[in-house]
């Protein structure tokens, strides 16, 4: 039946009503996930935005399977196949947490063909592992440091060969948690066009993404949380108004537009008066 | 790259070949290699030849084949569980006692000479010395929890190894035997001295299945170098890749323990020796660290054997000796021995 499964590409996410919290030495700590609810489709970027400790990367971590939401449902295409089987699991969702540093001077190749590894376990990988190791490195720009130690590598060189790594699964759906944090403005655009062909080929993109420019060209939809809430959910320009970023970021941005899009500078910190008006401190 | 791989292990195999040939021929006794090529073709020759070769065949059968194959049994198990503990741990510093395993195998051993169990049941120290480490195994994932981080289960084996070093050192504290605390400590010490066939037999089996447990983790292990998250989300399941680690290791090590005591370095240094010929991944140093942690320990008892001293040396004594010289070297090229270098 899991082979069966397996042929389709996967098509719908639905997140189902999602509440988690953390445990912490039998303290039951505050809800990290409050009733989330929210579906994805194949062939969209979608990223979540929101200031840090909203709930992101746990969202991202109940998707991945990663974490059991204490309520609600996690369902790949309507089921709860995918998130049960981890082999089928493992082929249909890659995920790319945050930092992630190697240790060992193990070669750039390596790291990527570790991509493969839900597709089986031979000793020697296969022509169509190969093909695909290829491809990603390629794409991702990384093929000049295949034969490099890791450890040689610098941050944003690391980063996008993990994402290489991500690449070579060809998986349905890709979780990438905060992925252009460490990468110059050229690897940025490089990242965000590679997600968009990707979301083309029919996958479905979950983001986290800080810069709210690069969130807003990049993304079909954006998710803005706060407090383990999702407070707006819809198209960028819907999501990213004055009234949401001043009540969520706490920020004022200035807004403008140009022929290459959309963009949004955060311009001043706003501060919550105790009567609740708010009121904008220029730097 | 796997061309170069199998060259790699056929020149490691060759040279446990070589050094194995050698320890059977040189010791006490000279042994010439053409005797030594009909005792290995015709093993009657204890019943049909003269009186040299009925000696030469006792000696090569009754004690040094046997010293020569748990030697290479005791190197594989050490070499392979060091390879396996640093890279289920992510770090170059552990070594296969850091999970308890070997400190309550001992101690297994030390109370079964302390209780004086050596004089009625002849076996009493290997099987103790097992169940030493067997109990050290199911301790550490009670401890550890089912979810617990490596970090956890590293501070739990540190506190098991903790507890049965105390153990042993308040078993030689209240001993009022003199010979039996010598006994203790001449055990500690690790060597195959007087080591029989029935050894072999008893120490086989957990060698054996533990080795094997080891060395069917895969590439799964791999994995591991990207961080739990991502091994998790390629598919590996991680606690039962800790209980097969945990458990093989436990097995190899309590084995050897049991029948040559405590011996030190091997796998700590066996792995960082042949990482530059055979890569980095963590599965790949598996093979290759387990042959050449016998061809060190072969070699080590072959020099134990050669060394013109009173007493023999012992073998956990030897191997620290030159182990600890090559950690300092290590420590000074500090490349891929901790988490940050």
């Amino acid at each position: 039946m899991a082979k069966m499964v397996s042929r389709d590409t996967l098509k719908t996410v639905d997140v189902m009503d999602v509440s988690h919290r953390y445990r912490d030495h039998g303290d039951t700590l505050d809800k990290t996930l409050d009733g989330v609810s929210l579906s994805l489709h194949a062939g969209e970027v979608v990223s979540l935005i929101g200031p840090n400790g909203a709930g992101k990367t746990t969202l991202l971590k109940c998707l991945a399977g990663l974490l059991t939401p204490n309520s609600g449902d996690v369902l790949y295409d309507g089921g709860r196949d995918v998130l049960s089987l981890p082999e089928l699991r493992a082929r249909k969702i890659a995920y790319l947490p945050q930092f992630q540093a190697v240790h060992w001077p193990v070669l750039a190749r390596e790291v990527v063909a570790l991509g493969r590894l839900p597709h089986g376990e031979s000793f020697h990988t296969n022509r169509v592992d190969e093909t695909k190791i290829e491809e990603a490195m390629r794409r991702c720009g990384v093929s000049a440091y295949a034969d490099k130690s890791v450890l040689a590598l610098s941050g944003g060189e690391q980063a996008m060969l993990m994402l290489a790594r991500l690449l070579a699964t060809d998986a349905d759906v890709l979780l990438v948690d905060e992925p252009f944090t460490s990468l110059d403005p050229e690897r940025q655009l490089q990242l965000s066009a590679l997600l968009q062909e990707e979301a083309r080929r029919g996958k479905i993109i979950v983001t986290i993404v800080h810069d709210l420019t690069l969130a807003a060209r990049l993304s079909h939809r954006l998710v803005l949380m706060s407090a383990g809430k999702i407070v707006a959910l819809g198209l960028p320009d819907d999501v990213l108004t004055q009234r949401n970023l001043l009540s969520v970021f706490n920020v004022e941005a200035e807004f403008g537009r140009t022929d290459k899009g959309s963009y949004i500078i955060p311009s001043g910190k706003a501060h919550q008066v105790e009567h609740g008006a708010v009121k904008n401190v220029a730097d | 790259m796997p061309r170069k791989d199998s060259r790699n292990l056929v020149i490691l195999v060759s040279i446990l070949l070589l050094t194995g040939f050698a320890s059977l021929m040189l010791g006490g006794e000279f042994i010439a290699p053409g005797d030594m090529m009909r005792w290995l073709l015709d093993n009657d020759a204890a019943g049909t030849g003269n009186a040299d070769d009925t000696l030469n065949a006792l000696i090569l059968s009754e004690i040094r084949a046997p010293r020569l194959v748990l030697a290479i049994l005791i190197g594989f198990a050490l070499g392979l569980s060091g390879a396996a503990v640093q890279g289920l741990l992510q770090n170059g510093l552990a070594e296969p006692s850091i999970l308890g395993a070997a400190n309550s195998a001992a101690l297994g051993a030390v109370m079964a000479i302390y209780i004086g169990l050596t004089g009625t049941l002849s076996f009493a120290v290997p099987l103790m010395a097992s169940a030493g480490a067997l109990v050290s195994v199911i301790l550490l994932f009670m401890l550890a929890g089912q979810q617990g981080d490596t970090l956890r289960m590293i501070l739990a084996g540190f506190a098991i190894s903790a507890f049965a070093g105390s153990g042993i050192s308040l078993s030689l504290n209240l001993s009022d035997n003199y010979f039996a605390a010598l006994e203790i400590t001449y055990w500690l010490l690790g060597s195959l001295e007087n080591r029989s066939w029935s050894h072999v037999v008893l120490a086989c089996p957990l060698i054996l299945i533990g080795c094997g447990l080891m060395l069917t983790t895969g590439k799964k292990l791999d994995a591991l170098i990207l961080g739990e998250d991502t091994a998790f989300s390629l598919g590996a399941n991680i606690l039962r890749l800790r209980v097969q680690l945990a458990v093989g290791m436990a097995l190899a090590i309590g084995g050897s323990v049991a029948v040559a005591g405590v011996i030190g370095f091997v796998g700590l240094v066996a792995p960082h020796i042949i990482r530059p010929f055979f890569g980095y991944m963590p599965s790949r140093a598996l093979l290759p660290s387990a042959i050449f942690g016998a061809i060190l320990l072969v070699s080590a008892d072959f020099l134990i054997r050669l060394l013109p001293t009173m007493t023999e040396l012992k073998l956990g004594v030897v191997t620290a000796l030159l182990g600890v010289p090559f950690f300092i070297y290590l420590l000074l090229r500090g490349r891929g021995l901790t988490q940050s270098a």
